[in-house]
C-alpha cells in the first residue's frame, strides 16, 4: 500500500480550499436579495432602494415626469405626465415580483426580495 | 489506495463545484417589444445565457416589428405587392400565423395589419375611423392575399398588410424557452408583458400563474392554475383601449370581420397551451369567437386549454382545467 506524498496532502487541502471557496461565491449568488425596490429606466443599469426606507424619488428625464413614493413599505407612482397614466392608476404594490411600469416612458420599478407572493407570474 | 483517495477527493470537489454552478439562478429585466420582459432562469444560469436570451428577443422585435422600417414585416408590407426574401423566423411566424387563421375560421388573422393602423389604438393616433374607411381596409383582410413560397419569400396583394404583433410574443417566449433548454437549464419563467412561459417546475411544486382580474385597474388576479411546462397567455378588454368623447370604450382586439373592436360577453380569455405562439394566437381568436363558439372550439383541441371570463363575471373553463384551476375572488362564479 502505497502512503500518500506530503505533496498530496497539501494538493488535496489546495482543491478543497478552491471548492469551498467557489461554494461560497456561488451561494453569495443563489442568495436572494432583501426587500429592495428595483427602478429602471429604458435600457440603463437599475437603481436600487430600500423598500423601508420613506423616500420619494424624482425619476424625470427631460420633459417626462414621473414621481415615485416608497412609503411604509409600499411603492406607488405618484404622479406622471404620461399618455396613459397607467403607472399612477396602478396603486400601491408591496409584494416581491409585483411591479408598476410606465411603458410611455419606459420606466419599471419591481419589488425584489424574500416577500413571496402567492404567484409566480401574472397572466395578463 | 493513496491514488485512489486522491482521485475520489478531487472528483468529489468538482462535483460539489458543478453541482452548486448549476443552482445558480438570475434575474433579467429588459424593455422590448413594446414591453417589458422578466427572465427567471432558476438554474444553470450565467451572464452568457442571460445574454444570448436578451439578443434574441431584440432580433425577434428588429425582424417582425410592425413600424421599424429595417423589420422584414415593414418590407413585406411597403412591397407593393412584390415578393421579399426574409428571415427564416420571420417566415416561420407568419407561416404559423396563416395555419392558425384557417384553424380558427378567420378569428385570428394576421393581415389585419392596414385595420390596426387605422385604429391606432394604443398610440398618439387613436381614434374611431368613418364606415367607410373601416369598409374599405376589411376588404384587404384575408388569407387569399398573402402568399408564402418556400424557402422564406413572402408577398402580399398590394394594399394589405400584416401584423404579427399578436404572436411574436408568444413566439419570442417559446425560442426563450428553447434557449434555456439547450443550455441544459431544467427550471425558468420567462414573463413577456404578462405573457408567461414556464420551464420545469419549482422543485416538487408546480409554478402557479395568476390570472388577471380584468375589472381592476392593478395586478389583481381572480384565479390561480398550476402549470409545469407550459404557456400562459390572456388576451383582455383591459390591456390596450381608449374612450372616445361620448364615453364608449374600443379595445385592441380587433374583429377582422366587422373592422370594430370585438364586442362580446367576453372580457378577458386565458389559454394555456405548451406551444407559446400558438397560445397567443387562440387567445385572441377565441376572444373574437366569443363564448359559446370559443368554449365548442376549445374543447375539439388536445393540445389546449382555456378560461374564458365574461363581463358578468362568470368564469367558464374548459374540461382539461376543472381541477388545476383555483378561483380566489368570491365577486367572481363558475356557473354549474
Amino acid at each position: 500500500m502505497n502512503m500518500m506524498k506530503r505533496g498530496d496532502y497539501i494538493l488535496i487541502i489546495f482543491l478543497l480550499l478552491f471548492a469551498g471557496v467557489l461554494f461560497l461565491h456561488n451561494m453569495n449568488n443563489i442568495q436572494e436579495k432583501g426587500t429592495m425596490v428595483e427602478i429602471r429606466f429604458a435600457d440603463e443599469d437599475p437603481i436600487y432602494v430600500s423598500i423601508d426606507q420613506n423616500t420619494t424619488l424624482d425619476l424625470s428625464h427631460g420633459d417626462l415626469v414621473n414621481i415615485l413614493c416608497i412609503e411604509d413599505e409600499k411603492v406607488y407612482m405618484l404622479e406622471s405626465n404620461c399618455r396613459d397614466q397607467l403607472c399612477v392608476r396602478r396603486g400601491e404594490i408591496s409584494l416581491e415580483g409585483e411591479s408598476i411600469v410606465c411603458l410611455p416612458h419606459r420606466i419599471s420599478i419591481v419589488i425584489l426580495g424574500t416577500d413571496k407572493g402567492d404567484i409566480d407570474a401574472l397572466s395578463q | 489506495m493513496g491514488k485512489r483517495i486522491f482521485s475520489i477527493l478531487i472528483l468529489t470537489s468538482f462535483l460539489l463545484v458543478s453541482c452548486v454552478d448549476s443552482h445558480r439562478s438570475m434575474k433579467e429585466v429588459v424593455f422590448v417589444m413594446d414591453t417589458i420582459v422578466t427572465l427567471d432562469v432558476r438554474d444553470h444560469a450565467n451572464e452568457k445565457l442571460l445574454k444570448k436570451m436578451t439578443d434574441r428577443l431584440m432580433e425577434i422585435d428588429s425582424l417582425m416589428s410592425f413600424s421599424k422600417e429595417e423589420s422584414d414585416i415593414y418590407q413585406v408590407n411597403h412591397a407593393k405587392g412584390e415578393s421579399v426574401l426574409v428571415d427564416s423566423s420571420t417566415y416561420y411566424v407568419v407561416k404559423k400565423a396563416v395555419e392558425y387563421t384557417q384553424m380558427s375560421g378567420g378569428c385570428f388573422d394576421p393581415s389585419i395589419g392596414r385595420l390596426v393602423a387605422l385604429w391606432g389604438i394604443g398610440s398618439d393616433d387613436e381614434h374611431v375611423p368613418s364606415i367607410k374607411e373601416i369598409e374599405e381596409v376589411v376588404e384587404t383582410i384575408g388569407l387569399d392575399k398573402i402568399s408564402l413560397s418556400e424557402p422564406n419569400s413572402i408577398s402580399l396583394m398590394d394594399g394589405t398588410m400584416i401584423d404579427v404583433g399578436a404572436i411574436a410574443k408568444g413566439f419570442a417566449a417559446d425560442e426563450m424557452i428553447r434557449i434555456a433548454k439547450e443550455a441544459g437549464v431544467e427550471s425558468a419563467i420567462f414573463n413577456l408583458g404578462g405573457n408567461i412561459s414556464v420551464l420545469g417546475s419549482k422543485g416538487s411544486d408546480s409554478f402557479r400563474i395568476g390570472i388577471r382580474n380584468p375589472f381592476s385597474e392593478s395586478d389583481e388576479y381572480f384565479g390561480i392554475v398550476e402549470v409545469t411546462d407550459t404557456s400562459v397567455v390572456t388576451s383582455g378588454n383591459y390591456e390596450r383601449y381608449f374612450i372616445d368623447e361620448s364615453g364608449v370604450k374600443y379595445h385592441h382586439i380587433l374583429d377582422p370581420f366587422s373592422g370594430y373592436p370585438a364586442d362580446n360577453e367576453l372580457s378577458g380569455v386565458t389559454v394555456i397551451c405548451s406551444s407559446s405562439i400558438k397560445a397567443d394566437a387562440f387567445s385572441t381568436a377565441l376572444y373574437v369567437m366569443g363564448l359559446e363558439k370559443g368554449l365548442a372550439f376549445i374543447e375539439q383541441m388536445d393540445d389546449m386549454e382555456a378560461i374564458f371570463v365574461t363581463n358578468s363575471r362568470d368564469v367558464y373553463l374548459s374540461t382539461g382545467l376543472q381541477t388545476s384551476f383555483l378561483l380566489c375572488d368570491d365577486s367572481f362564479r363558475i356557473p354549474e
